[in-house]
């Protein structure tokens, strides 16, 4: 089971992670989250029939967890993940860190974009950016492929209002 | 500013996820073994602490007023109290052990009558059920104190007393346990009725 359960989780580690950065702007923060979503796995894991596809499970289980995640107030530091993780990467001044570090900072801009949209929209938003059609989308969420659509169309104008707001073209 | 880039951005990200799941990936079974920090971890918590709170408080019950004449309605209102209120408690929390695989909707939903009936029972333990055994216990420490039926010629009196303590206790029931209940449940009702209003639309809902 242990094993299973490793597999599955290094298969879908991207969902983790873009779910818990979706929902937590700090790094603290999302370390918690990002525990926390793979505690849940683990306890609903062995209630898993198989009815549904994993990755569907996957994202159910960690969005529930991310809607009812509460920060952690008074962090006195405020590092995003992806600060933490261009921390880590050398810079000798070539243009490949230069290309890295502008591609880490259109990936941190969209998160920060992501992360003022409402709770739910953001479930909405990411699922269409991980490519899942209307129907799975409604079928993770619980509504109508119709309504997923017209959500979509909503937030989508918003998500490129903030990030023009944020200066986007500018990187 | 095309679709696609934010769809190429949003992949892209997917090297970041690697990177962090490296760091992790010897350890992960290890990590989902710990213990949650979530709300129902909380509540199950809590419910555990009230429980065995309960049991200290009924041997401490048992044994200073054992003799005392009203002992038996003070057991039958505990009992009734206890049983009830853990039989309550153990029953909902079973019944949403599922509560994260559902899907987004009828979770959002579930979570919202969980936390609303958690609430409903505290309100009614902490505003209706804990006067009533103060008052209780008022009349079992009058007797234990050597006061009989007979002593209470002065209704009056005992009314008065009765009610100003009742009083003073409910002012500060009533200030500590809204503040219990809003950090307990309250924050997730609110957070979760604007995210499950915002789901439903009469024409779209499932």
């Amino acid at each position: 089971m242990e094993e299973t359960f490793k597999h599955i989780i290094t298969e879908h580690n991207g969902i983790l992670y873009k779910i818990a950065r979706s929902y937590a702007s700090e790094q603290a923060d999302f370390d918690d989250l990002y525990q926390e979503i793979l505690v849940q796995l683990w306890q609903s894991f062995p209630r898993f029939e198989g009815k549904a596809k994993v990755s569907t499970w996957i994202y159910r289980v960690a969005l529930n967890t991310a809607l009812t995640f509460t920060k952690k107030k008074k962090r006195k530091l405020a590092t995003s993940p992806v600060t933490a993780w261009m921390a880590d990467t050398v810079e000798d001044g070539s243009s490949q860190v230069a290309f890295e570090q502008a591609q880490q900072k259109r990936i941190d801009l969209l998160y920060q974009c992501i992360n003022e949209l409402a709770k739910e929209e953001r479930a909405l938003v990411l699922l269409h950016l991980e490519g899942k059609s209307y129907e799975e989308s409604a079928d993770i969420m619980g509504i109508t492929s119709n309504y997923v659509g017209v959500k979509i169309m909503r937030i989508k104008k918003r998500l490129f209002t903030l990030l023009s707001e944020k200066g986007y073209g500018g990187i | 500013m095309e679709e696609f880039d934010l769809g190429a951005i949003w992949k892209d990200s997917e090297e970041s996820a690697n990177a962090y799941y490296e760091g992790l990936e010897e350890n992960v079974v290890e990590i989902a073994r710990r213990q949650s920090s979530s709300v129902v971890q909380r509540m199950k918590r809590n419910a555990w602490i009230e429980l065995l709170a309960g049991v200290v408080l009924w041997a401490a019950i048992f044994y200073w007023f054992i003799d005392n004449p009203l002992f038996g309605y003070l057991a039958g209102f505990g009992l009734v109290l206890y049983l009830g209120t853990g039989f309550g408690l153990y029953k909902m929390l079973m019944r949403f052990r599922e509560i994260n695989s559902m899907n987004v909707f009828d979770s959002i939903t579930a979570y919202l009558k969980l936390f609303r009936k958690s609430y409903r029972r505290a309100q009614l333990l902490m505003y209706v059920l804990l006067p009533i055994g103060y008052i209780l216990g008022f009349f079992m420490g009058f007797l234990a104190a050597g006061g009989t039926i007979e002593k209470l010629q002065e209704p009056w009196k005992i009314v008065l007393i009765l009610s100003f303590s009742v009083l003073v206790l409910a002012a500060f029931i009533w200030f500590t346990t809204r503040k219990y209940m809003y950090w307990m449940y309250g924050q997730y009702i609110e957070e979760l009725q604007e995210i499950h209003d915002n789901l439903i639309e009469e024409e779209f809902v499932q």
